[in-house]
């Protein structure tokens, strides 16, 4: 399977939706998303992108 | 989503990342989700013992909170402190305590799902019954990202047990151990813990969290037993009953935990075993389950097999449910060995594990680690049912591209 590759447009747009905080593009940045807790495997992502909280009730 | 969707650039949702199968690695690049800031507990609700969660939110963290209104969240990952309940959903994880009160898929009632598209879901209701369709909850549970993200849960919650005594018991064979798993349901008890550790687990536990813990040379395992409840005059009757029943199955000796740092100390120990293991050397971890009685067989054959291949192992896991966490230590084995021998030694294992009624993974999940394997487990039919509720779901292949199959 092959997938389109994020671009400059691309993490723009991220940007626009999510503000500039929410998207992670730097290398260092990604590293801790590059692995989990399975043996010693490591898949770096081009972009990361924390979902950011639409609502917020009080418990 | 949409937007990925329409450019067809792949997503990776990601909680913690705690999962032991690779299922939150980011395989083909693309976008990896992290789910990490909808961490809000957004509702207890003590008139329905519900609670409304978003996916971000760590397990322990929300054990505690309900506990304040006398409420019990009992699914129990050991990595609890860590591991968000949208993980623990993708997973559908369990824990110690599964072993009385069921797993994560016992408690969820309904999902806000986001699937590839965009469109936004709620799975089913918030009911404790549901007879109106498919059950797309159940579908989504277990699913491991790559079905929707899960963004809001609704939970049930049941009473909190006040009280619960914590036994530990040594044997002198292991598979004595195992049998005795069986007996202790056979003589009427029902513990909310049955856990088998081998002495050398303790050993790694105990030299990574730089703690004490002695293991007698004669101990060749340990069963630690854990009963619940809110009446201490029955849980001490169905201790002393457990104690016949231990006794009469060859053990050694029954410790009981009398304070709550002895508790808390050998809670430490088993939930760190994990991490102790990687500490150790390069290892792999197999999350064998068969029904409970075939234990002892599963035991015996791993130690055969691993033997056979010259590999070193360290098993412990959740025996009541006949889930056993087999940890294959590289040791001073090559690289080339370790990656072409030890996947045979994995397959023979996984074939006894199938033989004895079992699967491959009873709550760590398939994910990427061990896709390899599921064939051995389930039918060329079953697959492609699986790959076609992917394709119903998400028929450009965007979420989670790369696991389970
Ligand atoms: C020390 C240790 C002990 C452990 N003990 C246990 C145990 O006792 N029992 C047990 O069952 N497991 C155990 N695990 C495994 C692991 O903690 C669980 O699988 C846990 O549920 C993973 O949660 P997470 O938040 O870390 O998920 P991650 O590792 O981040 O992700 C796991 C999977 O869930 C998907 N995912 C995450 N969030 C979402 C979401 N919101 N929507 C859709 N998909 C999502 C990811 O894509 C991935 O496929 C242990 C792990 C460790 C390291």
């Amino acid at each position: 399977m092959t997938y389109k590759q994020i671009d400059e447009e691309d993490i723009k747009h991220f940007r626009d939706v999510l503000s500039a905080a929410y998207v992670i593009t730097g290398k260092d940045q990604l590293e801790p998303f590059a692995h989990d807790y399975t043996e010693d495997l490591v898949f770096v992502p081009r972009s990361s992108y924390y979902r950011q909280i639409q609502e917020r009730l009080p418990p | 989503m949409k937007y990925c969707n329409s450019k067809h650039i792949c997503v990776t949702p990601r909680g913690a990342g705690t999962g032991l199968s690779g299922g939150a690695l980011p395989v083909y690049g693309g976008v990896v989700l992290g789910l990490q800031r909808m961490n809000s507990i957004v509702k207890v609700d003590t008139e329905n013992f519900q609670a409304i969660v978003e996916p971000g939110v760590i397990n322990e963290v929300l054990q505690q909170t309900v506990k304040e209104y006398g409420l019990f969240y009992p699914p129990d990952p050991a990595s609890k402190g860590t591991c968000f309940i949208g993980g623990n959903i993708a997973h559908c994880s369990g824990g110690p305590r599964a072993l009385k009160y069921g797993t994560t898929r016992d408690y969820v009632l309904n999902l806000e799902v986001v699937l590839p598209s965009g469109d936004i879901i709620w799975t089913g209701a918030n009911t404790l019954k549901y007879a109106s369709g498919y059950n797309l909850t159940h579908l989504i549970i277990g699913s491991e990202g790559t079905l929707g993200i899960v963004t809001k849960i609704v939970l049930k919650l049941i009473p909190f047990p006040t009280q619960n005594s914590l036994l530990l018991a040594s044997f002198a064979s292991p598979i004595d151990a195992c049998r005795a798993v069986s007996s202790i349901f056979m003589g009427g008890c029902s513990p909310s813990v049955c856990e088998f550790i081998e002495p050398l687990a303790f050993r790694l536990a105990a030299d990574y969290l730089q703690v004490a813990f002695e293991t007698p040379e004669t101990v060749q395992a340990y069963l630690l037993i854990e009963i619940d409840g809110n009446n201490g005059e029955l849980i001490a009757k169905e201790c002393e009953n457990m104690y016949t029943i231990l006794t009469e199955g060859n053990c050694l000796e029954v410790l009981l935990a009398t304070t709550t740092s002895e508790k808390e100390h050998l809670w430490k120990l088993r939930r760190s075993m994990g991490e102790a293991s990687k500490k150790s050397t390069v290892y792999k971890e197999e999350d064998t389950v068969v029904p409970r009685a075939q234990l002892p067989e599963l035991f015996a054959g791993t130690k055969t097999i691993a033997a056979r291949y010259g590999l070193r192992t360290v098993c412990y896991g959740h025996a009541g449910d006949g889930n056993l966490h087999i940890n294959i230590l590289k040791d001073e084995h090559s690289d080339a060995y370790w990656n072409h021998e030890v996947k045979e030694a994995i397959k023979e294992i996984f074939r006894l594990c199938i033989s004895l009624g079992g699967t491959i993974s009873g709550e760590h999940g398939i994910g990427l680690v061990q896709k390899e394997y599921l064939p051995l487990a389930v039918s060329e039919i079953q697959i492609d049912l699986m790959r076609n509720i992917k394709r119903c779901f998400d028929p450009n292949l965007i979420l989670n591209p790369g696991k389970i199959f």
